[in-house]
C-alpha cells in the first residue's frame, strides 16, 4: 500500500470518529410502532443519522402516539431521537352492565374523553349519575363501572370485632363505628372505624384483620420456616450459605408494627473482620460484635505503659493491620514539682509525681479559679494549670436614669456590696428597684422613671372633644383621663363609648374621635369633569347615599361609571370623557395605509375603538410584532398611532439595516 | 334536500351518482314543515339583505390564502384555512333567539354524509380541522363570519346560501351567483394531505406560472420555457371541467391521490375522450405539431369550449398541460425529465437491442425502444393508503404508453418506493421502476436462429434525471431521488428487492462478464449545427499484442426522440487494422445534404457503430445520437414595461437552410403579459427575415416570460424567449 493510500485510510477513520460525534442517532426501535420499511433492509446507509435529520414513525393499529395522532416526526438532536419515539395502546370501550356510552367509538385515543352514564338505580364510581373519564398512557384514567344504588345498607358479619351498635341496616349518609379485638386492626389500620353508607355500598367494607408481616427473599441465605405472610408472633430463623457471614440478629419476630429486629443480611467472609487484637496492657474498650471492612479501632495505653507502633489498626480484606504493642515504661518519667500559681496553692499530697498523677489547686480568699482544678502528670509533663483571679472589683458610677436622679449624688468609685438609692423627677412614677447594688464591679438594674402626660389643646380641638374634669398638673402615667364629645358632636358609629375614658401610657394619650351630628354624611356640591357635563339637578347640599349622574360630550368615551355617590361626605370618584379620534389620510398616505373595513370611514372614532388597515398594494408594514396586530390599531385619547407599511424594495434594504 | 322522483335508476341507487360540478339544482326558499298560521308574517324573522365576501384580489381573504393571482372574480380560498364573510341582515342579530346557518353545496345531489353538502354551524370557538363559522364582529345589522373548512373538503366550485331558523320552518336566500366559492387544495395547510412545509418550494411548485422543461439529449441538454398558466382568465373552470368530464364522483375529489390519478388518465385523450391526442407521426394533420405549443393555456380554453380533445402533444406537453391541471386545483407538482428512459417495457427490466451476424441493428427483431428522453410529472402528497415513509412526491405520467387496469394513465407511484425497489406499491410503480432501471442488452440473433448474448449495459437507462430548480431556470438533478448510485451496494439491494416484488429479467445477465476484448471502441459527434456539414470520430484502441483487424459498421439515422427511426441516412462499411498495442482514428463527414432532406421535427441524429474483430468474432457496439442545433427565434420589446401600459412585441427569424420554409406559424405567449397569439406565414426565403409585431397590455407585475415558437413543414421546434420585468402601475 502506498503511503498515499495510508493517509487516505487514516483521514478516513479519523474523519469517521470526527463525524461519529455529529451522528448520534442510530435505528430508533419504537415498541408497538413503525418506521418506514426501507429504514430496515437499507439500515446501514441511512444510519447513524445526523443532526437536525427528521424520521417519520407511526403506530401500529390500535396504538397511538403521545398526541393521539398516528404518525409523528422525531428530529435527531445531540441527545438522539427527540421526542421520543413511544406507541401508547389505545383504551377500549369497555363493557359497561346497567349503564351506557352513548360514544359509538370502540377504540379511544390518548387524552380523548368518553362520557358514560348509569342507568336510574346505578351510580358511577364517583357516585354521580354520568362521568367523564379521559384515556392515559396505562388506560383508563378511572375504570367506569356502574354499581347499583342503595338506599340502604346492611352491616357485614364481623369477626374479631364489634359494631358501636346492635343496629343493622343503616340509611344513606349513616355512619357506624366498629372495633377490633386485642391483636385484630380495621381496614384501616386503627383500632376503630368509622364507615359511611353512600348510594353504592360502604365507603369502607368493616373488616378486622391481624396485621401482617411479609419477607423477602434473602441473598446468599435462607431462612425457616418460609410463609406467604407471616402473623403477629412469628419467629424466623436466617442461615447463611457457606463462606457468608450472618449480619444481624438471626432470629426475629413478627409484631403488629413489623419486624423487630430488622432482616439481616448474609454477607461474604471477606467484608468481615475476627474481633481486633487489643495487645496486653491496652485499656479496654467496649467493641462491636462485628466489625467490617474499612472500620478502625484505637488503641489506648494502660497507665505507665507506652504505645509503639500504629494507635489504629484497620480492618481491610478480612484481616487486621498489624496492632500495636503497649510497653511497659522502664523508667517512671516523673513529672517536677506542680507549677506556682499567683494567689492559689496546690495540694501536695506527695513528693514526686508520676505518670497519670493529679494535683488539685485551691484559691486564696478574695480570689478565685479560672481555669481547672487538677492538673495531671503526663509523661513528665504537667497539663495546663488553673489562674487565681482577684474577687473584688471595684464598679465605676452608676448609670444615669432618665427623668431621675441618684441620691445623694455620685461618687467616683464603688467597692463591692455598696449600693445607690435612685429618685424620679416630680410627676414621674418610679418603676423597679429604688436601690441598685454593685456585684463585681457591675451594678444590678437601675429602675425606670414613667413619663407623665400632658394634654394636648390642639388635638382636642381637633377631634372636636373636651376633657370631663379638671385637671390640676400633669397626669400621671397610669392615670384616668375622662373626656367627652363637644357639643353638637357625637362619636363616630366604629368608636366604642370605652374610648372616652383613656388612660395615660408614658407620655402617650389616645385621643377618641367624635364627629358633628348633622353634617354625619353630608356632601357639598359633586365634582365637575372635563368634556362633560352633570345631568341630574343640583343643589348645594346632599344627602349621604344621593347619586349624580354625569354624560359626556358627543363622541367622547365615557371611562368609569356614569353616577357618582356621596358616601360619608365623600364623592366616589367620577368618570372620565375620553377626546375620539379622527382619521387622517394624510397620515394615512404617508404610511402607504388604506382602510380594511368601509365602515371605518367615519369622522369620529371613538376611544378604544379598534381601526383596521391594509397596506396599499406591494407594501408590506415595517414593524413586526409578536402579535401580528401591528395593523390594528387602537383609538387613544385622541391618538392614533398609524402603523407603518414601505416598499418592497426599501423593505429589504430596511430589513437589512435590522440584520446584525 | 332534493327530489328523488326520478326511476331511472332502475332500483339500483336512490339516487344518481353525483360527478358533475358544473350541474346543479337549486335549494329551496322556503322548506315549511306543517302550516303557517295566519297572520304569521315570516319576513319578520331574520333575513338577508346582503352577503359580502372580500373577494377583491386586493382583499384579505385572497391574500391570506394565496389565491390573489387567479383572474377570477369569484372567491377562491384553500381548503382547512380561515376566511371571513359577512351577512347583512334586516335587523340586528341576537344570538339568543336568532339561529342561521352558512350552507356551501356542490352538485345535483347534494348529501351530508358525502361531503357535498355542507351546513356550516355558527359556534363559539373555531376548531382546527372541522367546519365552523365563529361571529367575529356584530355590527348594527350586520354579522361578520370567520368560516374555517375543513381540510378534508372536497375541492370544486361550491354555491353558498344562507339558511335561517323560524319556528315554522327554514327560509333560504335564493341561488346568487355571485357568492360562488372556490375551495382548492392547501399545501400551507398542516392537516391538509397536500401540506409541503417550504415557503421556497409552495411559492415554486404552487404559484409560479412559468416553468423550464429540460429536453434534447443527455449529453447536450436543452432547455426550453413553458407557460402553465394556471392563474388565466378560465383555467380554473377548464380544470374542473376535466374532472367532470372524466365523470369523477364529487366526494373522491378531496383526495388528492385520486384527483391525480384522474388527471393522469384526461390529459391524454385516449378512452375518455381527454385532452390532448398524442400523436408522433411527423404529419400532424389538421392539428397543431406538438412542438409549437408554447404553453398550457390555449390547449385547456380550446378544450372547454370545444368539448373535444385538442390535437396534438408529445410528451412535454401532455406533462405541461397536467402540471397546470394540478398547480391550478392547489396540488404542488413540477415537470421532471428522465434521460434514456425504456418504454412500452411491461414492467420489463431489459431492453432488447437485436444485432445481425455482421453487427448491424436488427430492425425486425428489435422491438424495444429507448426514448432520449421523457417528461412526466411528480405530485406531491401523502400516501395515508401506503406504509409509513411513502408519501412526498408521486410520479403521475400522462402521455399514454401503457394500460394501467384498463386505462392510460400512469400514477401516482411512491418515489420512495421506486428508490428502494417496494414496487408492489399501487400505482403503476413496477413500470416506472423499469423507466429509469432497465438494462439494454445487446444480442446477436445468428442464422440459425441461437441468440447470443454480446453485452449488457446496466448503466445506459435512466442516466439522468432532472427538473427546473426553485426560484431560478436552472436545472436540479434529482437521479438521486428515484435511485442509489451505479455501483453501490444500495443500488444492487434495491434491485433484488423489486425482483422479490415481481419485476422481471428474462435473461440472468449476473456473471455475464464477456471476456472484456482487448480492443475498446469509442466516438465522438461533433457539435453540429442545422444545414451544415459534421464530423464523426471513431476511435480503437488496441491493448492485445495481437495484430487485429475490424469489419466497422457506421449507421447513421434520424430518429424521432422515442427512438424509433424514421430513415437511415447515411450507411457505411469500412475494414480498420489494428497493429499490437496501437491507436487508431477513423473520421467520417456527415454532408448537411444527406440528412437535410429527411429532417424530423427535432433535429435528432442517431448513430450506431458496430465492428466485428474478424481474428476473436468479438462485436463491439455502441450507438449515441445528437441534436442539432437550431437557430432561434429573437424576441425584442419596445415601450414602457408597465401593467396597463401598451407594449410592443416583436418576433424576428431568420432562415438558415438553402430551401423556403412553407407553412410558417409563428406563436407567441406570456402569461400575464399577453393572451396567446399566433401568425402565419406563407412562405419564407432562404436567408430571409421575417418580423412579426404585436401590440400588448401586460395585466400581472413582476418577473415575467414571452416564449415564441416556430413551425413550419420542414422546420420545426424553432423556440426564442425574452425575460421581462413588468412595473407596478404607480398608482397603485
Amino acid at each position: 500500500m502506498r503511503s498515499k493510500d495510508l493517509a487516505f485510510i487514516i483521514i478516513l477513520i479519523i474523519s469517521g470518529e470526527v463525524y461519529a460525534e455529529e451522528k448520534p442517532c442510530g435505528l430508533p426501535s419504537v415498541e408497538n410502532g413503525r418506521i418506514a420499511q426501507y429504514y430496515y433492509s437499507f439500515k446501514n446507509y441511512y444510519f447513524p443519522m445526523r443532526i437536525n435529520e427528521k424520521l417519520l414513525f407511526s403506530c401500529l393499529a390500535g396504538y397511538t402516539t403521545e398526541t393521539g395522532k398516528q404518525e409523528e416526526r422525531i428530529t435527531c438532536t445531540q441527545e438522539g431521537w427527540s421526542p421520543e419515539p413511544r406507541c401508547f395502546k389505545k383504551c377500549t370501550k369497555p363493557e359497561l352492565r346497567n349503564g351506557y356510552i352513548s360514544d359509538v367509538t370502540l377504540m379511544y385515543k390518548i387524552q380523548e374523553n368518553m362520557r358514560y352514564g348509569c342507568n336510574s338505580g346505578y351510580k358511577t364510581t364517583g357516585g354521580k349519575d354520568e362521568e367523564v373519564v379521559q384515556c392515559l398512557a396505562d388506560g383508563w384514567s378511572s375504570q367506569p363501572t356502574c354499581k347499583k344504588e342503595h338506599e340502604t345498607c346492611l352491616v357485614p358479619e364481623l369477626y374479631h370485632g364489634n359494631y358501636s351498635t346492635t343496629q343493622k341496616t343503616f340509611k344513606v349518609k349513616d355512619k357506624v363505628q366498629y372495633e377490633c379485638a386485642a391483636g385484630y386492626y380495621t381496614v384501616g389500620g386503627k383500632k376503630t372505624e368509622e364507615v359511611e353508607c353512600h348510594t353504592y355500598g360502604w365507603s369502607l367494607t368493616p373488616k378486622c384483620t391481624k396485621l401482617k408481616c411479609s419477607l423477602r427473599l434473602i441473598e446468599n441465605g435462607y431462612f425457616h420456616p418460609i410463609k406467604q405472610t407471616y402473623e403477629e408472633g412469628d419467629v424466623v430463623q436466617f442461615f447463611c450459605h457457606t463462606n457468608y457471614y450472618l449480619s444481624g440478629s438471626d432470629l426475629i419476630q413478627c409484631y403488629n408494627f413489623g419486624w423487630y429486629p430488622e432482616s439481616p443480611v448474609c454477607e461474604g467472609r471477606r467484608n468481615r473482620c475476627p474481633p481486633p487484637p487489643l495487645p496486653l496492657n491496652s485499656k479496654i474498650q467496649r467493641y462491636s460484635t462485628t466489625y467490617r471492612d474499612g472500620e478502625t479501632v484505637h488503641v489506648e495505653c494502660e497507665l505507665n505503659f507506652q504505645i509503639q507502633g500504629s494507635e489504629e489498626i484497620r480492618c481491610k480484606n478480612g484481616k487486621w493491620t498489624e496492632p500495636p504493642k503497649c510497653i511497659e515504661e522502664k523508667e517512671k518519667t516523673a513529672c517536677g514539682d506542680p507549677p506556682f500559681i499567683e494567689n492559689g496553692t496546690a495540694n501536695l499530697d506527695s513528693t514526686i509525681y508520676y505518670n497519670g498523677d493529679k494535683v488539685a489547686y485551691e484559691c486564696k480568699s478574695g480570689y478565685h479559679l479560672h481555669g481547672s482544678t487538677e492538673i495531671t502528670c503526663k509523661r513528665g509533663k504537667w497539663t495546663h494549670p488553673p489562674e487565681c483571679v482577684e474577687n473584688n472589683e471595684n464598679c465605676k458610677p452608676p448609670p444615669d436614669v432618665i427623668n431621675g436622679a441618684v441620691v445623694d449624688g455620685l461618687l467616683a468609685s464603688y467597692t463591692t456590696g455598696s449600693s445607690v438609692e435612685y429618685r424620679c423627677n416630680e410627676y414621674y412614677l418610679l418603676s423597679g428597684a429604688k436601690v441598685s447594688h454593685c456585684e463585681q464591679g457591675r451594678w444590678s438594674s437601675p429602675p425606670i422613671c414613667l413619663e407623665p402626660c400632658t394634654i394636648n389643646v390642639d388635638y382636642m380641638y381637633r377631634n372636636n372633644i373636651e376633657m370631663k374634669w379638671k385637671y390640676e398638673g400633669k397626669v400621671l402615667h397610669g392615670d384616668l383621663i375622662d373626656f367627652v364629645c363637644k357639643q353638637g358632636y357625637d362619636l363616630s358609629p366604629s368608636t366604642s363609648l370605652s374610648e372616652l375614658s383613656v388612660q395615660c401610657n408614658r407620655g402617650e394619650v389616645r385621643y377618641p374621635l367624635c364627629i358633628r351630628k348633622e353634617s354625619k354624611g353630608m356632601c357639598v356640591s359633586p365634582p365637575l369633569i372635563k368634556n362633560g357635563v352633570i345631568i341630574s339637578p343640583t343643589s348645594d347640599i346632599y344627602e349621604n347615599g344621593s347619586s349624580v349622574e354625569y354624560k359626556c360630550f358627543d363622541h367622547h368615551f365615557l371611562q368609569g361609571s356614569r353616577e357618582s355617590y356621596c358616601l360619608e361626605g365623600v364623592w366616589t370618584t367620577p368618570p372620565l370623557c375620553l377626546e375620539p379620534c379622527t382619521l387622517s389620510f394624510v397620515e394615512m398616505e404617508n404610511n402607504n395605509l388604506l382602510l380594511k373595513w368601509d365602515f371605518d370611514d367615519r369622522p369620529h372614532i371613538f376611544h378604544g375603538e379598534y381601526i383596521e388597515f391594509l397596506c396599499k398594494r406591494n407594501t408590506y408594514v415595517a414593524e413586526f410584532s409578536i402579535t401580528g396586530s401591528e395593523l390594528r390599531v387602537q383609538c387613544d385619547r385622541g391618538h392614533l398611532k398609524y402603523p407603518r407599511c414601505i416598499d418592497r424594495e426599501r423593505m429589504l434594504s430596511y430589513q437589512q439595516s435590522f440584520r446584525t | 334536500m332534493s327530489e328523488t322522483s326520478e326511476p331511472a335508476f332502475g332500483g339500483r341507487r336512490a339516487l344518481p351518482r353525483n360527478a358533475s360540478n358544473a350541474a346543479e339544482d337549486d335549494l329551496p326558499t322556503m322548506e315549511l314543515q306543517g302550516l303557517v298560521p295566519r297572520g304569521v308574517n315570516l319576513q319578520d324573522y331574520l333575513q338577508v339583505t346582503d352577503i359580502h365576501l372580500f373577494k377583491e384580489r386586493w382583499d384579505t381573504n385572497k391574500m391570506d390564502h394565496h389565491t390573489d393571482k387567479y383572474e377570477n372574480n369569484k372567491l377562491i380560498v384553500r381548503r382547512g384555512q380561515s376566511f371571513f364573510i359577512q351577512i347583512n341582515f334586516n335587523r340586528p342579530y341576537d344570538p339568543r333567539r336568532d339561529l342561521f346557518r352558512v350552507e356551501y353545496v356542490i352538485g345535483r345531489y347534494p348529501q351530508e354524509n358525502k361531503g357535498t353538502y355542507i351546513p356550516v354551524p355558527v359556534v363559539p370557538e373555531l376548531q382546527r380541522g372541522k367546519w365552523g363559522a365563529k361571529v367575529v364582529m356584530r355590527g348594527d345589522r350586520s354579522v361578520r363570519l370567520s368560516i374555517q373548512s375543513s381540510p378534508e373538503c372536497i375541492v370544486g366550485k361550491f354555491r353558498m346560501y344562507v339558511a335561517v331558523w323560524t319556528p315554522y320552518g327554514i327560509l333560504r336566500t335564493s341561488r346568487n351567483p355571485e357568492t360562488d366559492t372556490y375551495i382548492l387544495f392547501n399545501p400551507w395547510c398542516e392537516e391538509d394531505a397536500v401540506y409541503l412545509d417550504d415557503d421556497k418550494e409552495r411559492e415554486e411548485y404552487v404559484l409560479n406560472d412559468i416553468g423550464v422543461i429540460f429536453y434534447g439529449d443527455f449529453n447536450d441538454i436543452k432547455s426550453r420555457s413553458w407557460s402553465y398558466g394556471q392563474f388565466e382568465d378560465g383555467i380554473l373552470d377548464a380544470c374542473l371541467y376535466v374532472m367532470d368530464k372524466a365523470q369523477m364522483d364529487l366526494s373522491g375529489r378531496a383526495n388528492p391521490i385520486k384527483v391525480s390519478r384522474v388527471g393522469s388518465a384526461m390529459v391524454n385523450a385516449k378512452d375518455d375522450e381527454g385532452v390532448l391526442v398524442g400523436s408522433w407521426d411527423n404529419i400532424y394533420a389538421y392539428g397543431v405539431p406538438p412542438s409549437a405549443w408554447t404553453g398550457s393555456v390555449d390547449i385547456l380554453l380550446e378544450y372547454q369550449s370545444t368539448k373535444n380533445p385538442v390535437q396534438y402533444g408529445q410528451c412535454w406537453v401532455f406533462a405541461g398541460v397536467f402540471n397546470t391541471f394540478l398547480r391550478c386545483l392547489g396540488i404542488p407538482a413540477r415537470v421532471v425529465t428522465n434521460y434514456f428512459s425504456a418504454h412500452d417495457n411491461n414492467a420489463n427490466l431489459q431492453m432488447d437491442i437485436f444485432l445481425e451476424e455482421d453487427g448491424n441493428v436488427n430492425s425486425k427483431l428489435t422491438k424495444d425502444s429507448v426514448w432520449n428522453y421523457h417528461c412526466w410529472n411528480e405530485a406531491w402528497m401523502t400516501r395515508p393508503d401506503l406504509p409509513v415513509g411513502f408519501g412526498g412526491w408521486q410520479v403521475v405520467d400522462s402521455t399514454p404508453q401503457e394500460n394501467s387496469d384498463g386505462m392510460y394513465r400512469c400514477g401516482p407511484a411512491s418515489v420512495q418506493a421506486i428508490k428502494h425497489g417496494h414496487i408492489c406499491f399501487q400505482f403503476d410503480a413496477p413500470f416506472v421502476f423499469a423507466e429509469v432501471n432497465s438494462d439494454l442488452v445487446y444480442i446477436t440473433a445468428k442464422k440459425d436462429g441461437t441468440h447470443v448474448v454480446e453485452t449488457v449495459d446496466t448503466s445506459h437507462i435512466g442516466k439522468l434525471i432532472v427538473t427546473k430548480e426553485v426560484g431560478g431556470d436552472g436545472i436540479k438533478d434529482i437521479t438521486d431521488t428515484y435511485k442509489f448510485q451505479e455501483g453501490q451496494e444500495e443500488e444492487r439491494l434495491a434491485l433484488e428487492t423489486a425482483l422479490m416484488y415481481g419485476a422481471k429479467k428474462p435473461l440472468n445477465t449476473d456473471g455475464l462478464l464477456k471476456t472484456r476484448s482487448d480492443v475498446v471502441m469509442n466516438f465522438e459527434v461533433e457539435n453540429a449545427v442545422l444545414g451544415r456539414d459534421f464530423k464523426l470520430t471513431i476511435t480503437f484502441q488496441n491493448n492485445n499484442p495481437n495484430r487485429y483487424t475490424l469489419s466497422a459498421y457506421l449507421s447513421g439515422n434520424i430518429v424521432f426522440y422515442t427512438g424509433v427511426s424514421k430513415t437511415e441516412f447515411k450507411k457505411e462499411t469500412f475494414e480498420v487494422m489494428l497493429e499490437p498495442m496501437s491507436f487508431k482514428k477513423e473520421e467520417v463527414l456527415i454532408r448537411a445534404g444527406e440528412y437535410m432532406g429527411q429532417l424530423l421535427e427535432q433535429g435528432y441524429l442517431h448513430f450506431f457503430v458496430t465492428a466485428r474483430v474478424n481474428e476473436t468474432k468479438d462485436v463491439l457496439a455502441k450507438q449515441k445520437s445528437t441534436v442539432l442545433t437550431i437557430p432561434q427565434l429573437i424576441i425584442k420589446v419596445r415601450g414602457t414595461r408597465m401593467v396597463g401600459s401598451d407594449m410592443v412585441v416583436t418576433v424576428e427569424f431568420t432562415n438558415p437552410l438553402k430551401e423556403t420554409l412553407r407553412n410558417v406559424w409563428i406563436r407567441l405567449d406570456g402569461p400575464g403579459v399577453m393572451k396567446p397569439r399566433r401568425k402565419m406565414f406563407r412562405e419564407i426565403q432562404p436567408n430571409s427575415t421575417v418580423q412579426w409585431e404585436e401590440v400588448c397590455r401586460p395585466w400581472v407585475s413582476g418577473r415575467r416570460k414571452l416564449i415564441a415558437s416556430m413551425t413550419s413543414d420542414s422546420l420545426r421546434h424553432v423556440y426564442g424567449e425574452l425575460d421581462l420585468q413588468i412595473q407596478k402601475r404607480p398608482s397603485e
